[in-house]
């Protein structure tokens, strides 16, 4: 799944550690993220988005499960 | 965090525990190691191996313990730790990894009971009870899960 995490991470100049440790998970699972490698649970995502001040769409593309319907 | 730090308490008591023991069955197989080597070669590799295991599970109890208790008086540390084992990539990777290694341990398994029964009856018993054994506790597993969730 793609992500907007690199992109909020530049604007707010925050590290993959940083983010990691502010939602709870190991720096490289926001590299799996990122790199698609890795889909976030609803939980982590809704953390994730959160920190962002944003929803969970803004920061998640869902078109790929679009896609399916 | 609280909660987690009650836990790592009760663990960090659960692996002294375990190293105290270790440490007793390693002295113990020491002391008796003189009298097993005299014997035959297959007692002395046993012997050998079951030492080896002893001290293997009294050096991973104490580097536990040691790293529990450095968790306990330091919280950073604690935060880290508790992150990397809540993580929740690890806990699938740790997941896929289980269910690889059933997919084909059974199955190998399987196929060296039926290359054993052509050339040795106690090894081909042996295999059997592994598999038998390993069968009920998949079994065992899949039924739990499938009550619970």
């Amino acid at each position: 799944m793609k992500t907007h995490i690199p992109e909020l991470r530049r604007q707010r100049k925050l590290s993959q550690e940083e983010l990691a440790m502010a939602v709870g998970v190991t720096r490289q699972t926001i590299t799996s993220i990122e790199v698609g490698k890795y889909t976030a649970s609803l939980p982590l995502a809704y953390r994730i988005a959160r920190y962002f001040g944003l929803s969970i769409e803004d920061v998640f593309d869902f078109s790929d499960v679009e896609d399916m319907e | 965090m609280e909660k987690y730090q009650s836990h790592l308490k009760k663990t960090a008591v659960l692996y002294g525990a375990l190293f105290i023991i270790c440490l007793g069955l390693l002295v113990w197989q020491v002391v008796l190691l003189g009298a097993v080597l005299q014997g035959s070669y297959a007692e002395g590799f046993v012997a050998g191996f079951r030492l080896s295991l002893t001290f293997l599970f009294c050096l991973f109890s104490a580097i536990n313990f040691i790293n529990i208790m450095k968790a306990i008086r330091n919280a950073e540390y604690r935060k880290k730790m508790y992150i990397s084992d809540t993580d929740e990539r690890k806990r699938v990777i740790e997941e896929k990894t289980s269910a690889a290694y059933r997919n084909l341990s059974l199955p190998m398994l399987g196929v060296a009971t039926v290359v054993a029964g052509s050339f040795n009856h106690t090894v081909f018993f042996c295999l059997v009870a592994v598999l038998l054994v390993q069968a009920l506790i998949l079994m065992g597993c899949k039924l739990y899960y499938q009550k619970k969730y």
